[in-house]
């Protein structure tokens, strides 16, 4: 499903080049449920940029659902982002002007296929599924950090991706909105078998995930969590 | 269409911004219109109404330098033949000046007025077909009243210039037919060569206006210019010149070609100056359309602006574009399509303001200037293609004013800006 090998990634700091990725690898199998960890800065958006298509500008091979990204012309790796994979943010990243259903039906805007009745229908349909029938006429603004999310998570699955990509998707969130939030990633994952790589600082929403890995001075090391009950 | 109702819902949120955009280029667009409808209406004016010209049409006339070995080229009876052989030439009309002097003198009523003059007339004689007149127009032979027409230039100067200043009334061409004035041919004010020679009093009566009639003096049947000079000694044989019709516009420069290769000359002075005039009316424009396009040219900087600040102020939201599948196409149609959305209203709003400058122009022209020769009732000429032309000319404006902000849009990282 996902398989990264050497992948490094540096940025440039002035005259200097700062090496946030040297050489990671990572295996993921469909249905999978990864956390990755890791201080600010280290590493783990951009980790997530890469699987995700946004950011081409990496050494190494990344190759998603059997497909080198390198390989991608400009417009598939837009169909790559538009179709195979859903991004979740911590700021939530909707589009102010734009009600719920206009956000969450924005991948069918630029998809291959027009934004019309059937679009509208999943939609709603899409935030049906987080929770928020009824709430498809409010624009961001008149919603809760919560709904917001919820509504972000709503547009990741718009497309029936493959594989979701959450960065911090809590981090905004009370704690028990943060639960609400996580309890429909984790229902899409083990219902739906939807592959899910969430980037987290939370050492408890880790703790969720099947696998948690920790990125530390630009390479990926495995994390191991004393589970209540466990052996 | 997703993308236009993006662009569209982008536009709503920056009114103040855009509406700006859009009076840069409506002023711009607007200018141009307004420049470009004044040159087509004033050139319009030169052509039909100072210098009318008939395409089809052209003015043979002997040479001016006879060097024949064999005789004088002339436009007689044969060159008649020759000219109405050549391909491509449908009908040729002839043409005979009144080869002396002639004075014209009245004293007496005229349309409710009196009036006393004395003029110095010329006159040429033409084929009744040249001028189209009508049957009023054919010589009535010896004794009849000579049936005249005057131009209907000469006679727009009469009514706008020498009428109000002398104040004597304005006439139609309608009112003056039927006007009898008397005409002293063999007299003259000016030279002394007719007062040797015999005189004839010949009344003249107007038979109308028409385009085709000489400007400087008035137009009479080639029969009665041919009977006054054969009556008064003169030469009523040849012509003073020939009207050939082409039967279509493009046949013209081959017929002067033939017409020059049988050494006779082409009278195109009208024509030249009317030419003349056009160009400097054309060249008006072009510098005034020039003057127009720098505003368009601040219109398209303005938009750059703007659609730029927009573009610095909006990357976010480009790159949360980006990560749901927006391509650089896209992203780049969603920006131009906003400038293009400007550039429709500013060319509309140009257009309509050029319409509504030139309309109050007109308004003002008609009420608050003087009349003059050749006034007309409108100084403007908006031909259809001249709205779908502001409209594009508005939206392409608008275009090249967002092609920078368009690149920078692309150029938005959406791995560095989410």
């Amino acid at each position: 499903m996902i398989r990264l090998r050497e992948i490094r990634k540096s940025y440039r700091d002035g005259d200097r080049a700062i090496e946030v990725l040297r050489g990671v690898s990572l295996d993921v199998d469909e249905g999978e449920l990864v956390a990755v960890m890791g201080a600010s800065g280290s590493g783990k958006s951009t980790l997530l940029n890469v699987i995700g298509g946004l950011d081409r500008s990496y050494r190494g091979a990344a190759e998603i659902l059997g497909r080198d990204l390198a390989s991608l012309s400009e417009r598939e790796l837009a169909r790559h982002r538009n179709e195979a994979v859903g991004f979740v943010f911590q700021s939530f990243n909707l589009l102010a002007p734009l009600d719920a259903l206009h956000n969450v039906m924005l991948p069918s805007f630029f998809g291959p296929r027009a934004a019309g009745k059937d679009a509208r229908d999943r939609a709603a349909a899409a935030l049906a599924r987080v929770g928020l029938a009824g709430k498809e006429a409010r624009l961001p603004s008149r919603l809760s950090g919560g709904e917001r999310q919820r509504v972000a998570l709503a547009r990741a699955l718009f497309a029936k991706p493959r594989i979701l990509l959450a960065d911090e998707p809590t981090g905004s969130l009370d704690a028990d909105t943060a639960a609400q939030v996580l309890e429909v990633v984790r229902d899409l994952n083990t219902r739906e078998r939807l592959t899910v790589i969430l980037v987290t600082h939370d050492d408890r929403v880790a703790a969720m995930a099947g696998r948690a890995l920790r990125l530390r001075d630009g390479m990926l090391e495995p994390v191991t969590f004393a589970r209540a009950g466990g052996a | 269409m997703s993308v236009l109702r993006l662009a569209w819902i982008n536009l709503r949120r920056d009114p103040r911004g855009n509406l700006l955009s859009v009076a840069g280029v409506a002023a711009g667009i607007g200018a141009l219109v307004f420049f470009v409808a004044l040159g087509l209406g004033v050139g319009d004016v030169v052509r039909t109404r100072i210098f009318p010209q008939d395409a089809r049409s052209l003015q043979v006339v002997p040479p001016k330098v006879q060097i024949g070995l064999f005789g004088a080229t002339v436009l007689d009876e044969e060159a008649v033949s020759r000219m109405s052989s050549l391909p491509g030439v449908e009908a040729v009309h002839r043409k005979m000046r009144v080869r002396i002097p002639a004075v014209s003198r009245y004293d007496g009523s005229f349309f409710g007025k009196h009036l006393r003059m004395g003029l110095e007339i010329l006159a040429e004689g033409v084929d009744p077909g040249l001028v189209d007149a009508g049957p009023r127009f054919e010589d009535g032979g010896e004794g009849a009243p000579i049936p005249a027409l005057i131009s209907t230039r000469l006679l727009e100067i009469y009514n706008q210039g020498f009428a109000r200043d002398r104040g004597l009334p304005q006439v139609s061409g309608m009112m003056l037919q039927g006007f009898r004035f008397p005409v002293d041919f063999g007299r003259s004010y000016v030279t002394s060569r007719a007062a040797a020679g015999e005189s004839l009093r010949q009344e003249a009566v107007l038979a109308g206006v028409s385009d085709r009639a000489m400007l400087q003096g008035i137009t009479i049947p080639l029969e009665s210019a041919r009977r006054l000079n054969a009556r008064l000694g003169e030469d009523a044989r040849t012509y003073s010149a020939l009207v050939l019709r082409a039967s279509t516009p493009d046949r013209v420069p081959a017929i002067a070609a033939a017409v020059r290769d049988a050494g006779f000359e082409i009278d195109d002075s009208e024509r030249v100056q009317a030419e003349r005039v056009g160009a400097a009316v054309a060249i008006v424009t072009f510098v005034l359309a020039l003057l127009a396009l720098l505003v368009c040219a601040l219109g398209c900087v303005n938009i750059s602006l703007t659609l730029g600040a927009a573009v610095r102020a909006r990357a976010r939201e480009l790159g949360i574009l980006r990560s749901v599948g927006a391509t650089s196409r896209a992203i780049r149609g969603l920006v131009l399509a906003e400038a293009a959305a400007i550039g429709l209203c500013g060319g509309v709003a140009g257009a309509l303001a050029a319409r509504g400058g030139a309309a109050l122009l007109d308004w003002l022209a008609r009420t608050k200037v003087p009349a003059f020769p050749f006034k007309p009732e409108t100084f403007f000429e908006f031909p259809a293609w001249i709205g779908a032309g502001a409209v594009a000319a508005g939206i392409a404006a608008a275009l090249l004013g967002a092609l920078v902000p368009a690149r920078r849009a692309v150029r938005v990282d959406p791995s560095r800006i989410l």
